[in-house]
């Protein structure tokens, strides 16, 4: 399609290259095939593991290129931008024949691509019904021009089908626009919520630099359920949005169901369990069963519930090994009593019974705390994400349209002659040309059935 | 009677359908045809009862959810679908040799799902990330999509056949030339309107679970290296002197990324990040 959108000169050739379909194959290809480096080399990791991977002049080498951070590397970026161009340009080149055709729909009565013929005995005047009972079959509205050797009927439908050529091409623009918006505006982080406490600040997740909100988030409670095999059914994060310290906003959170409050979204993303605060022993009395609990800091003495002794907390172990079996977090303690020497003492956490074979006149033990969970929630914003939306939904449409519906046209000639009529019967479509191809077939044998019979 | 059985049972009868399609082409004669087109129907309809049973199984298994989570419920809509597409195109066309090339992938594919060992025969609850509605839908399009490839695929290979094969009454009976390549580019823009409807759900669903629609993980990527070469498969044609047998080397290029996207991206450092 030639059309004058065309500049002159050097800029003409430049236009020529940016209009061509061969650019287009030529850009996908490349997008294809350069594609695949980043998904044999992982993305993003630290630059030792690849020393560590692939050797120092690999690495150098691969470096040089972005291989290891390619989709945001300036050639990648080159290759999405002169496809964008290309597209842009080819679009503007079929802006005016496009419209044309689907807004000024002048009939023409000329004859269309394929197309038959065949001499009929009827006179034109008989063939008037015939010919707009055929068409009439496949079209709406038919127009019909008559001259002084007989009569033309021209019939079309779907012309608006051509925009799904924009549908589609203009769907990929908007779409990058929308990507674009999100990098640049869009807020990517990520906090930590102990159960019962609120966050106002979170950490970006590329740089960790702390981003204060204009709200908090408070998380009353997070819970994990199960399925009967054991494995995880749900992560549930109760949230409570807290604005000017005036609760605005509760819901529970799952991982398919976020929480959006002032063009962010909270999703829930990550959980841990806490340390307890304090630790807290359990003193009891092997003769009398008296029990009495009692809070322990590292490194600072407390004495026995009847002053017979003194325990220091000298560290808490994360996995402990007793009698050749690991045992988990466990207390390691000095007690000393009565003047004898110092001892060491060790209490796991899972074994509240395991002091009693000291011996001793108190038996003791780690005090059972109820665990308490964080939930890590993402928090994110992406004022790019409705115009992404949107050029999904053209996309498909587009496509479908592109696909799947067709520009349809046919045009009818009837020509008096000396022993009746001449009928020549033309059609054309965008697409399906083989259906087109019958029709004409079809509508030609209505005329002279014997012929094609 | 178990899903997995009837699914076991459904694999036998799509080799058996290849089978009489392949008879049928090489004796031309209508007998194995119509015979080989009612093992079809009869196959599709086992294959049917084992994707519903399955379902109604997760049901007695204590969590409804539809069957299309891992591998093996992939395998089985996958194979589902190509033979339900060819049903389809025999309808249409009324030309069986095309059965030959497309019933000995619906077996294929069923095969591997009921034959190879380590394959998730047992039905699994869902994990937190999996349980969306988007998530069926897009498994459902993506698959639809390979499936269109696939044939896609086979009438590339048909067309090569006949492009070199000479005279000979097996080349003849296949349909003419100009027909398989319009079969190839319908199977084409079938795949390529399913396979972006199956980009674009799978990217909402990224979207409501993680705040995220796009991460570049290898799958992730790996179906945009496929988008592209069937987008570039689509502009070739408009392309002077490419139709024919270029945009059927395509289609077989185009279904290799396919295949890899299904199965290859597992070889690859960093899976598609389900849950996690
Ligand atoms: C990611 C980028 C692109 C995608 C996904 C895409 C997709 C499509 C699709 C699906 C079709 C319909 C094919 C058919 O009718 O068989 C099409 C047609 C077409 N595309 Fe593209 N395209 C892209 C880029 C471009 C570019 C950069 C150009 C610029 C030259 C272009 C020019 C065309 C033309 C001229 C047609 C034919 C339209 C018609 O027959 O009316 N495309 N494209």
């Amino acid at each position: 399609m030639k059309t004058n959108s065309r500049p002159s000169g050097l800029a003409g050739h430049v236009w020529d290259v940016f209009v061509s379909v061969k650019l287009t194959v030529a850009t996908l290809t490349l997008l294809a095939f350069t594609s695949i480096f980043g998904t044999l080399i992982p993305q993003n990791q630290h630059p030792a593991d690849y020393v560590n991977t692939y050797g120092e002049s690999f690495f150098r080498f691969f470096n040089v290129f972005d291989l290891f951070n390619m989709y945001n590397s300036w050639w990648y970026r080159l290759l999405i931008l002169t496809l964008a161009i290309n597209i842009l340009t080819c679009s503007l080149n079929r802006l005016s024949p496009t419209l044309k055709m689907v807004f000024k729909r002048k009939p023409a009565f000329k004859r269309l691509s394929i197309h038959g013929a065949v001499d009929c005995e009827r006179s034109a005047r008989a063939l008037r019904t015939v010919v707009e009972n055929s068409l009439s079959q496949t079209f709406k509205k038919i127009h019909v021009q008559e001259d002084e050797k007989g009569f033309s009927a021209f019939a079309e439908k779907g012309a608006w089908t051509r925009l799904g050529f924009y549908g589609i091409h203009l769907s990929i623009i908007v779409l990058l626009f929308g990507a674009l918006l999100g990098s640049i505006y869009g807020i990517d982080g990520h906090v930590n919520v102990p159960e019962g406490e609120s966050a106002g600040t979170i950490r970006l997740r590329n740089s960790g630099a702390p981003v204060p909100l204009d709200f908090k988030i408070q998380c009353d409670a997070f819970n994990i359920t199960y399925y009967k095999t054991g494995s995880v059914k749900e992560f549930r994060s109760s949230l409570v949005i807290l604005d000017k310290g005036n609760a605005v906003l509760k819901k529970d959170i799952i991982v398919n169901d976020p929480l959006k409050y002032k063009g962010y979204t909270i999703y829930q993303s990550s959980y841990g369990s806490l340390k307890a605060k304090t630790q807290k022993l359990n003193f009891t009395n092997r003769a009398t069963g008296e029990k009495v609990q009692k809070e322990l800091t590292r490194g600072t003495p407390i004495s026995f519930p009847d002053g017979s002794g003194e325990l220091i907390l000298k560290k808490v172990a994360d996995n402990q090994t007793l009698m050749g079996q690991e045992v988990g977090q466990a207390y390691v303690c000095e007690i000393s009593q009565d003047g004898a020497a110092p001892s060491e003492v060790i209490l796991p956490t899972r074994f509240p019974s395991y002091d009693k074979m000291r011996k001793g006149a108190w038996i003791l033990s780690v005090a059972q705390q109820e665990k308490r969970f964080y939930t890590g929630l993402a928090v994110k914003k992406d004022p790019g994400v409705w115009l992404v939306y949107a050029g999904f939904i053209m996309l498909i449409a587009g496509c479908f349209i592109s696909f799947f519906m067709s520009h349809q046209k046919m045009v009818i000639g009837v020509k008096e002659t000396p022993t009746g009529t001449h009928v020549t019967v033309s059609g054309a479509s965008t697409r399906n040309r083989i259906g087109m191809k019958k029709r004409v077939k079809e509508v030609t044998a209505i005329f002279n059935p014997k012929e094609y019979s | 009677m178990n899903s997995s059985l009837i699914l076991s049972i459904t694999t036998f009868v799509y080799g058996l359908a290849g089978f009489l399609y392949i008879s049928a082409w090489i004796f031309r004669k209508p007998l194995p045809g119509k015979l080989a087109l009612w093992t079809t129907i009869l196959g599709v309809m086992g294959n049917l009862a084992g994707f519903i049973l399955r379902w109604v199984e997760s049901y007695g298994a204590g969590f409804g959810r539809i069957p299309l989570s891992n591998l093996y419920e992939s395998l089985v809509f996958y194979a589902m679908t190509i033979v339900v597409i060819y049903l389809f195109i025999e309808y249409r066309h009324k030309n069986r040799t095309l059965g030959a090339f497309v019933l000995p992938m619906g077996f294929l594919c069923l095969a591997y799902a009921s034959l190879s060992p380590d394959m998730g025969v047992q039905i699994r609850p869902l994990m937190p990330a999996l349980k969306s509605n988007w998530l069926s839908v897009h498994v459902m399009t993506c698959f639809v999509g390979y499936a269109a490839f696939a044939l896609a695929f086979a009438f590339g290979i048909m067309f090569l056949i006949k492009e070199r094969g000479g005279k000979g009454n097996l080349i003849h009976a296949l349909p003419k030339l100009d027909t398989i390549d319009e079969l190839i580019h319908q199977m084409v823009m079938l795949g390529f309107l399913f396979l972006t409807m199956g980009i674009v759900t799978g990217a909402v669903w990224a979207n409501s679970a993680w705040g995220r629609y796009w991460g570049w993980d290898p799958k992730e990527t790996w179906s945009l290296i496929t988008w592209f070469v069937y987008a570039t498969l689509l502009h070739a044609r408009l392309m002077r002197g490419w139709q024919g047998k270029r945009i059927a080397f395509l289609s077989i290029l185009g279904f290799g990324a396919v295949i890899f996207t299904y199965f290859g991206v597992n070889l690859l450092p960093g899976l598609h990040s389900y849950g996690s």
